[in-house]
């Protein structure tokens, strides 16, 4: 057996989580994070949020490239437009399991877009903290965006004693906390920080220094990033960069519009026909709302004996399978809506088991 | 009395100005155009600043680099010259919306081409006291302009909405028909023109002629083996960028990193300032890498590639021996080497089916955005660039010839100049009974050259003394001793 890549690995690891029941667009879409109702749906049913979001720079016409390859080497199969993996794709994840230490943190959905704005801060305050203390006032800043830049000002210590405490602080704190990660993740995070005289390493230098391929590299620093961000409370600093970013923006805007409609006691109709949208697009967000909401009214939409017949058999069945679904609640008429919206918000672990 | 030098005191902490920018800047103050070759680290940006500050009004910057405009705005501010703005692309809605309200209040404002053309742009500038116009890197308009800053041949509209403000011109290279194009395309009316040698005589300029793609490896790898450190090696594609970085730190032992477009910006900002710091001994890139850097210490600039024109590559070898000291162009080519600039050179433009499509299609709106023509045709932005700007003006003209014939012939046209330019640095290159730099030289119209020596290699040959002692690699530090020196710990 051959050593896949980081990226066709992952791929196996996820298409085996995802019970050979999607097609290879959506896992395409769950590991370059696309934020669209169907892919979050995806990721909530089959409790796969970790790999959202973990190569979001993965070109399509790669992608094609790297799962024909799988095809072509019997990992995987495809059955009408479903993604199978083969027993030699089993034994392959086992395989891959058995050695791998998966980063302690790694989740793309809970942290995807605020762990890049919380490293940017980061590493913005590391090196100007770290080149000002040098007495260097002339410097290329790693990051020019304008809104990080703004986030520093505000938050910029001003006297001399406050920027010695303020290094001192994130010292320890940045010590104690990857002294708990792995070593090279330490190493990755560490070793992608500026300062004085000291700049940070590109993925391919990286790449060449631990001798991991660069996806894996931005992986696991990736991982230690959202772990950071994840105890970013045992540190005044780090909690300074993530106070207000943590679980915003979790619905999509156009779902946040709907439910605004909604929240004014607005029914489906009405909102798809002022909002000028198909009323499938409606459903859709109203199934996105389901699946974040605890308090989601779903007696409203669906009802509880109709709930109950639906769990039921997804659970008998072990699907998620709209199809399979329906047909198994025959002679009951079930629409997908229902189904759907049922799964979705039953699919958070929290609700509890009707 | 000389008003000058005290508000030049005040204002810049300069006691003298330096060769030149008197000169330049009083006719600017006096309202007159100016053109201004001046050698990088000579003091350019004075050339509008101090004007900026001493007329009334605002003074309109058109820069292209964007990393420039900020760290410009930057300096500004902190020699206490705080009404400088600059505005780009990189703004939000909002702080593009303050700047813009605000413009009467500022005395200097960056601008990228780009946005000087937003409609709401032009109406405030309509509306403003424009003290002057300055083009910065106005070589783009030439080298560029064309294709692929379109924009900046509209610089002239913009410049008589605002009332004809006194214009400046300024680059660091521009050949002799440059000059003439840059000129004309800003409509320049008498101008000051001024301009400093180009030549560069601490750097020795080498050019060898080798069988194949493997004996111009071998030389790389012998010449990187002794070669006075930190160097630059250019090339054409991202990939062959990533393969000699490779190459190199492999078989020499060298940190080495590439640089090109493809990687992203962050990466690129690490690798820029890895070279600064002298973290990195050599650096391969493609013509991505360079434009603003101003690094003292490098030592030679090889193109593994050559480059389009003269002009680029007088840009690309002036790079090195900006402190002074000895240094090094070398150019390694063989006979395939002409092959891949040439198929770039029909990638530039849109091709002819895209023309014809774009020509004949009867729902296209008469005032087409790019965006447009992006959109429905699934062209590359560039060539979508290029056709809106060409289409509009077709539709200015007297329109006698077809739209289809027209956009050919203005391609036809730029080929055909893009190509006799390529064709005299190849010229160039293969002439072997002439000295390089006489020649070299000769392309930006100057005549009288100083005996330098080490002059290039038909002058004399000359090996570059290594006064410098490579340095034993460092040991890795552990995150840990990572950590404590980026905090002072």
């Amino acid at each position: 057996m051959q050593a896949l890549s980081f990226r066709r690995q992952m791929f196996l690891l996820l298409a085996e989580r995802m019970n050979q029941e999607r097609s290879i667009q959506a896992l395409y879409h769950i590991l370059t994070g696309k934020k669209s109702s169907q892919t979050i749906q995806d990721i909530k049913w089959y409790n796969v949020t970790y790999y959202f979001r973990m190569f979001p720079y993965w070109k399509e016409t790669d992608f094609e490239k790297d799962t024909n390859e799988l095809q072509y080497l019997r990992y995987i199969a495809s059955d009408n437009n479903r993604v199978m993996i083969t027993e030699q794709g089993r034994s392959q994840n086992d395989n891959f399991r058995m050695f791998y230490r998966w980063p302690p943190v790694f989740n793309g959905w809970l942290y995807g877009k605020n762990a890049a704005v919380f490293w940017k801060r980061t590493a913005l305050l590391v090196q100007c903290l770290s080149q000002t203390l040098a007495g260097n006032r002339r410097f290329l800043p790693v990051f020019e965006d304008i809104s990080v830049q703004h986030w520093l000002k505000k938050n910029w210590p001003k006297t001399i004693e406050e920027k010695q405490q303020t290094a001192f602080i994130l010292f320890n704190d940045l010590r104690n906390l990857l002294d708990e990660l792995d070593e090279r993740d330490a190493f990755l995070f560490m070793n992608r920080l500026t300062g004085y005289h000291l700049t940070g390493l590109t993925w391919t230098q990286l790449s060449n220094r631990l001798q991991m391929s660069e996806d894996e590299c931005y992986f696991r620093f990736l991982g230690s990033v959202h772990f950071l961000l994840e105890h970013a409370d045992r540190s005044a600093v780090l909690h300074q960069a993530a106070s207000d970013l943590v679980f915003r923006d979790v619905l999509t805007e156009t779902t946040k519009k709907t439910l605004r409609y909604m929240n004014e006691g607005w029914g489906m109709e009405r909102i798809a026909r002022v909002r000028n949208l198909k009323m499938s697009t409606i459903e859709d967000h109203v199934v996105e709302i389901a699946s974040e909401q605890n308090n989601f009214p779903i007696g409203d939409y669906v009802e509880k004996e109709d709930q109950n017949l639906i769990l039921h058999h997804a659970s008998a069945l072990q699907t998620k399978r709209l199809k399979v679904l329906k047909e198994a609640a025959q002679p009951k008429q079930l629409d997908y809506f229902s189904i759907r919206l049922t799964l979705a918000f039953y699919g958070r672990e929290d609700h509890g088991q009707a | 009395m000389d008003k000058l030098k005290p508000f030049l005191e005040k204002h810049f902490g300069h006691t003298t100005f330096k060769e030149g920018q008197r000169q330049i800047i009083e006719a600017v103050i006096n309202g007159e155009d100016v053109f201004a070759m001046l050698a990088t680290g000579s003091g350019k940006s004075l050339c509008y600043q101090f004007p900026a500050l001493w007329k009334k009004g605002t003074a309109i910057i058109v820069s292209p680099l964007l990393s420039l405009m900020e760290n410009q705005v930057q300096e500004l501010k902190q020699s206490g010259i705080r009404q400088a703005a600059a505005y780009n692309s990189f703004l939000s809605p909002p702080e593009k919306e303050h700047i813009l309200r605000h413009l009467a209040d500022y005395k200097i404002v960056y601008i990228s081409p780009e946005s000087l053309q937003h409609p709401e742009v032009a109406s405030r500038l309509e509306k403003l006291n424009v003290s002057l116009l300055a083009v910065d890197e106005a070589h783009c308009i030439s080298q560029w302009g064309h294709e692929f800053r379109t924009d900046y041949l509209r610089i002239k509209e913009i410049r008589r909405l605002a009332g004809n403000p006194p214009c400046i011109a300024l680059t660091a290279t521009a050949s002799a028909d440059a000059k003439k194009d840059i000129i004309e395309k800003l409509e320049l009316t008498n101008p000051l023109v001024h301009c400093d040698s180009v030549d560069r005589p601490n750097i020795y300029i080498d050019v060898r002629k080798k069988k194949n793609e493997e004996e111009k490896r071998e030389t790389l790898r012998e010449e990187c083996s002794r070669l006075p450190l930190p160097g630059m090696i250019y090339v054409n594609s991202r990939l062959k960028a990533e393969e000699l970085a490779a190459f190199i730190r492999e078989e020499n032992g060298l940190k080495t990193s590439a640089y090109h477009g493809g990687m992203s910006n962050e990466d690129r900002r690490l690798v820029q300032q890895q070279f600064l710091n002298d973290e990195i001994d050599v650096i391969c890139c493609t013509n991505a890498f360079g434009m603003g850097i101003n690094k003292p210490n490098i030592r030679f600039v090889i193109h593994y590639h050559y480059s389009k024109d003269m002009e680029s590559f007088m840009q690309e070898i002036g790079r090195a021996g900006r402190d002074g000291r000895q240094s090094l162009s070398l150019v390694l080519y063989d006979a395939a080497d002409g092959m891949l600039p040439r198929r770039m050179l029909e990638h530039e433009f849109p091709s002819e089916e895209e023309i014809r499509m774009v020509s004949h299609d009867p729902d296209r709106p008469e005032w087409t955005t790019s965006r447009f023509l992006l959109e429905r045709y699934g062209l590359e932005e560039v060539h979508a660039r290029f056709l809106q700007f060409y289409i509009h003006k077709w539709y200015q003209s007297s329109r006698t010839q077809p739209l289809e014939d027209f956009i050919s012939s203005v391609i036809q046209r730029r080929m055909e100049w893009k190509l006799q330019k390529l064709k005299q640095k190849e010229y160039w290159l293969h002439q072997k009974d002439r000295c390089r730099r006489t020649a070299l030289l000769e392309v930006f119209d100057e005549h009288n050259k100083n005996i330098v020596t080490p002059c290039c290699d038909v002058c004399g040959e000359y090996t570059m003394h290594v006064y410098q002692q490579r340095k034993e690699r460092e040991s890795e530090l552990s995150w840990e001793e990572r950590l404590k020196w980026i905090l002072h710990q």
